[in-house]
């Protein structure tokens, strides 16, 4: 499988083909076969053959990959490369983009998210998400994480949403520094606790998978500490993906590393073989910083 | 420059993989040339030889603890991984190794000195024609492996890992030979009356 994909690739020179003879770009539109492993037996979503277009665009190519449960995998690759349009395609945020088409199959515990029945609410409810930029609503603390329970009608009664809401502080590691003003707004928290407190607003829902697009990437050190640490935590009751540019932040939180480049899934494997002994050039050259 | 180690985005990577790179070779000409001096000490009965050995064991020392500093310092601000990562270790772990290689030719160095210096009785000549003959297969093969390391040549790399068992086998034999010999020198000396000193320095 690796032979190929290197055969394929000194066919084609990544990023040399775009203006070339029909002949050089039929070869680029052909997706690359990954290498390594993007199947796993306890899969908790399964995605085969996903394209997705911006208009006439093709941002991924025929992707096929698990997300296996109680894991972190996490997504590297250069800008541009599909990592966030694929997390994106994974709780359907991508249909808030007019001119996108995602094709192919994404199933969540054996369901179609992409069925014509299926209900983006409670998908999005199972298959959270946190952001690059903590967006807190302009709320107290409290509100920001009974939000959601609330309007998905997961307490009876204020006293099930006070556990809810305590429960989901003390699972982001912030209940201990908010508990005595939960009532401020959570605004006025810090970069790395607005973060947490988002963390903490997708777990009140428990959803089933967690998707974080760069959750640390506007956050000092100290910070992003905390919040790997949680994500470790999390990894027990939560499957987790993660899109980071920080190729040391996917070797210390992940079990499995997806390399993406132009639109392809290169190679997956365990993080610890990607990042000491990755099995096709690209990957390396990425994550060693070499011109790809 | 080394083609395995060059071609970061970041040129003064390249530059810093290189010069470490650059100093292990260095390094390993240095612990060739003091197992060339020592195996003269040895087998020419040199005085000035062992005497060089150990006039250059500082500036040897000086440049693996320098290249140590350097190797630390690429970890920390480059975090490598990959290849840079198994090259970085590699060559942290030939630091160690040629630092091992000095060291020993040190030790035999002053061991020259006290037979053809301060005067104690020297092995027999065949045990010292098996040594000296040990000697230059090691060296032979501490060449080798710095030149497949140099070039970088897999093909090299794995024959030369090969011929390890073989050599490895060959020292034992060589090591049985010298402890028999060893052995039935002893008991020669046993049955003369009054070398005890013979037998004290036989056995160091």
């Amino acid at each position: 499988m690796q032979q190929t994909a290197l055969e394929n690739d000194q066919l084609v020179a990544p990023g040399l083909v775009r203006e070339q003879t029909g002949v050089s770009v039929a070869k680029k539109e052909r997706a690359r076969e990954t290498v390594g492993q993007p199947f796993v037996d306890n899969a908790r979503m399964r995605c085969r053959n996903v394209n997705v277009h911006y208009g006439d665009k093709q941002a991924i190519r025929n992707l096929s990959l698990d997300i296996g449960e109680h894991e972190v995998i996490s997504m590297i690759g250069p800008s541009g490369c599909g990592k966030s349009t694929f997390l994106r395609c994974l709780n359907r945020m991508n249909d808030t983009i007019d001119n996108c088409r995602v094709s192919g199959e994404i199933h969540l515990d054996g369901q179609d998210i992409y069925d014509k029945k299926a209900d983006v609410v409670p998908l999005r409810a199972r298959v959270g998400m946190v952001f690059q930029k903590p967006n807190p609503f302009p709320k107290s603390i409290f509100d920001n994480v009974a939000y959601g329970p609330r309007i998905h009608g997961l307490a009876q009664h204020k006293g099930e949403l006070e556990h809810i809401v305590q429960t989901s502080l003390t699972k982001a590691g912030l209940w201990d520094e908010v508990k005595d003003r939960l009532h401020q707004p959570g605004t006025g928290l810090s970069g790395g606790q607005q973060q947490r407190l988002c963390i903490a607003r997708t777990i009140a829902v428990s959803p089933e998978v967690i998707l974080m697009d760069e959750p640390c990437s506007a956050l000092d050190p100290i910070a992003t500490a905390k919040i790997e640490d949680l994500i470790d935590e999390l990894r027990e009751n939560f499957t987790i993906a993660i899109v980071t540019h920080s190729m040391q932040q996917a070797a210390r939180v992940s079990q499995r590393t997806a390399y993406f480049h132009l639109g392809d899934l290169i190679e997956v494997g365990p993080t610890e073989q990607v990042f000491t002994n990755p099995r096709h050039k690209l990957t390396e050259d990425y994550i060693t910083g070499r011109v790809g | 420059m080394n083609q395995r180690l060059e071609g970061h985005i970041a040129r003064r990577y390249d530059g810093e993989l290189n010069h470490v790179h650059v100093s292990v070779i260095e390094l390993g000409g240095l612990a060739l040339d003091q197992i060339a001096k020592t195996l003269d000490a040895l087998s020419e009965r040199e005085v000035s030889a062992a005497l060089r050995v150990l006039e250059r064991d500082e500036s040897v020392k000086q440049l693996e603890k320098r290249l140590d500093d350097e190797i630390v310092r690429v970890i920390a601000r480059r975090a490598p991984v990959a290849k840079d990562l198994r090259s970085v270790i590699g060559m942290a772990k030939a630091v160690a190794d040629l630092g091992h290689v000095e060291r020993e030719c040190v030790n035999v160095a002053q061991m020259a000195l006290a037979f053809f210096d301060h005067g104690m009785s020297p092995p027999p000549n065949n045990m010292m024609r098996d040594i000296y003959s040990m000697g230059r297969t090691a060296a032979s093969h501490l060449r080798t492996g710095l030149e497949v390391f140099d070039i970088c040549d897999l093909e090299r790399a794995i024959e030369t890992v090969a011929l390890r068992q073989e050599l490895s086998q060959e020292f034992q034999c060589s090591l049985t030979l010298q402890k028999i010999r060893l052995f039935g020198e002893l008991m020669r000396l046993s049955t003369l009356p009054g070398n005890a000193t013979s037998r004290r320095e036989l056995l160091g």
